[in-house]
């Protein structure tokens, strides 16, 4: 992971860790990373880590096992998956509707074009 | 536990390098001491440090004036730009010093991290690069595990390579040891993740002193036609400004308000804010 | 405690230690050849043997310029304050003296074991010179104890007034540096003129020293306090860099 321009460190480092989790990368029940680990690795102040990590524990996405470290919660993914959708809308939709309306393409062409979408992408 | 620094003034003759200052450092935190050259950082930390006698002022640690104490000035340890082992020392000797000064050194550890870097402990201090001059007394730091560590320039003349290790174990020293780290440097961008905390220092003065985040947090930048930029800065505390053709660019000290149409606005890097904060001053 | 002087005194004490052990080798070198050629070929013609405490007060004033300041500044690096740095380097300074007197009484006595028996090999060192009328005798026990202690105060005064030239380059800016530099010499040769033309008698003075051992000590143990004061004036508020590479 690199680091993006100018968005906070540690909602990137959310952000993530949340990627991880929806892809399987992190399964439920298993240990993330530890603060340490993620500030040596990416050469970032520990409390940026904290923070990072946090937004997951304060959103039920993962818990602290006392002495052991952080760990995936149970149903995080399905959890992930239904805010995800709810954000669907307004972090990917509208930018390409508005993106779409930029370049003048209507309704039904916008349609034939995520149709395509769907075949190519795997 | 802290260091307490308050209206410090140094002046060398005619010149004063630093001028009322008043700052904390504490609660095992990182702290990012940051100015340009001639800022005033090396002879802040000379002070705390008993190298430099301030005109005016006083620095306690922990509680204790700095001044004569022994208790006091043990607790600090500053890996200097400058060289203050005997020439014809070998870093072997050195770190055999080390041990005879401080109770708390780690010979096992320094020898581990000379290894890593490859430094030869055989080599007289005189003899060594620049580079690994600097890299010698990062060691001696990392390892003396003292309550206050204090690094002055610290990755001058390091390659990439030594630069990057140097961070990484100054993190997993910070983790596994943690400790109230003083960072002075003026390369913003590699200090800006590193530190919790940012003091900002010009002509000897204090210009910011807060946390990290409240820094950044504390400008943007909005961007987009000349025109309507100019109209959307009406009333606001502009930074800096570019203008590349039709489209215009600001930094604004505050938080963004209502998006206008047509304008993008994004977040500011610390090394871009600290640019533009001293353009400003530059201006006043 | 505010004072650690500990560290500070073990280290200084065991830098300067190891200088003077190569300057004492070379002494027993040199004392050694010495015995040999004139047990060996010396015959009937008498040889005495001296200098040792003019050679040993040359190297301690030395060690007075080249160690004040390095030591100085390794222990403001750890963390040492200034008035704990320069009180063990005072200490340091004292055992070293009373270190080397003690090894130039063993040279004596290292002599007169190894010429026993040959009547024509003397030591005639600085104590002997002036407080024994240079008599060609090996010196008693009770002398050698004297010998000891006249030669700690010499020594201890070397190193004080050593580290006195030292810190007082070290404070001076460019020109006064200069203008220093050029006036020794003048006041060396010069100033002792003057006072005699003005009616100053030094040779009673002189005299006086060399009336009593103890009047020597007297005389190194005040030039020493005076240094030491200076020495600690001179430091205390100086800025601290590092050695010009």
């Amino acid at each position: 992971m690199t680091f993006q321009e100018e968005r906070p460190i540690f909602l990137q480092l959310a952000e993530q860790l949340e990627d991880g989790i929806l892809s399987g990368a992190y399964p439920e029940g298993s240990q993330v990373p530890s603060i340490t680990e993620y500030s040596v690795t990416y050469k970032i102040n520990p409390a940026t880590a904290l923070k990072g990590i946090n937004l997951l524990v304060d959103t039920g996405l993962l818990y602290k096992k006392r002495g052991l470290g952080m760990f995936v919660a149970e149903g995080a993914k399905e959890k992930l998956k239904a805010g995800r959708r709810e954000k669907f809308l307004a972090d990917y939709i509208e930018k390409l509707v508005r993106e779409a309306k930029n370049l003048g393409l209507g309704a039904s062409e916008l349609s034939e074009m995520i149709k395509r979408g769907f075949e190519d992408v795997d | 536990m802290s260091i307490e620094i308050k209206n410090i003034t140094k002046c060398f003759g005619d010149v004063c390098a630093l001028d009322d200052v008043t700052l904390s450092f504490g609660g095992e935190k990182i702290y990012g001491l940051l100015g340009n050259n001639g800022a005033g950082k090396s002879t802040l930390l000379g002070i705390l440090t008993d190298l430099l006698h301030p005109t005016g002022g006083t620095v306690t640690v922990d509680g204790e004036a700095v001044s004569n104490n022994d208790t006091a000035l043990g607790k600090v340890f500053l890996v200097a730009e400058q060289n203050l082992f005997p020439e014809d020392m070998s870093v072997k000797k050195a770190f055999g010093a080390a041990q005879i000064f401080s109770a708390a050194f780690d010979r096992a550890y320094a020898e581990k991290l000379a290894a890593k870097f490859g430094l030869n402990t055989k080599k007289k201090i005189k003899s060594l690069s620049t580079g690994y001059a600097s890299i010698f007394r990062l060691i001696i730091g990392l390892s003396v595990n003292t309550p206050y560590l204090l690094l002055d320039e610290p990755v001058l003349g390091l390659d990439a390579q030594h630069r990057d290790m140097f961070y990484r174990l100054l993190l997993e020293k910070y983790a596994e040891k943690p400790c109230t780290i003083v960072i002075s440097t003026h390369l913003i961008a590699e200090a800006a993740e590193l530190i919790e905390h940012a003091v900002i220092i010009r002509d000897g003065r204090i210009i910011r002193d807060c946390p990290s985040s409240e820094l950044t947090a504390s400008a943007y930048s909005v961007s987009g036609p000349a025109g309507l930029v100019d109209s959307y800065l009406e009333g606001k505390h502009i930074l800096t400004s570019n203008t590349l053709g039709g489209l215009k660019t600001a930094c604004v000290q505050g938080q963004s308000d209502a998006l206008p149409a047509g304008l993008e606005f994004s977040g500011v890097k610390l090394q871009d804010y600290f640019i533009s904060l001293m353009e400003e001053e530059d201006r006043k | 405690m505010k004072m650690n002087l500990k560290p500070a005194y073990r280290y200084q004490f065991m830098s300067l230690l190891k200088g003077t052990a190569v300057f004492y080798l070379i002494m027993i070198v040199i004392v050694t050849a010495f015995l040999a050629v004139t047990i060996n070929f010396g015959g009937s013609s008498s040889m005495t043997f001296g200098g040792y405490a003019f050679a040993a007060a040359v190297y301690l004033f030395v060690a007075g310029i080249v160690y004040i300041r390095s030591d100085l500044r390794l222990c403001l690096q750890f963390g040492v304050s200034r008035r704990t740095a320069f009180l063990s380097e005072i200490l340091s300074f004292l055992s070293i003296s009373a270190i080397l007197a003690v090894a130039g009484e063993l040279v004596t006595a290292l002599v007169r074991v190894a010429a026993s028996g040959n009547p024509n090999i003397f030591v005639l060192d600085f104590y002997q010179i002036v407080y024994l009328g240079a008599e060609k005798v090996l010196p008693s026990f009770g002398h050698q104890a004297m010998s000891f202690l006249t030669n700690v105060a010499m020594f201890f005064c070397a190193c004080t007034v050593g580290a006195f030239f030292s810190l007082m380059f070290w404070r001076l800016n460019k020109f006064w540096t200069i203008v220093v530099a050029i006036s020794i010499p003048f006041a060396i040769n010069g100033l002792p003129y003057l006072l005699i033309k003005l009616g100053v008698d030094f040779s009673r003075f002189f005299a006086w020293i060399a009336s009593s051992p103890f009047c020597f000590i007297l005389t190194c143990l005040v030039i020493a306090a005076a240094a030491v004061v200076i020495d600690w004036l001179l430091l205390r508020r100086a800025n601290i860099k590092a050695a010009k590479n």
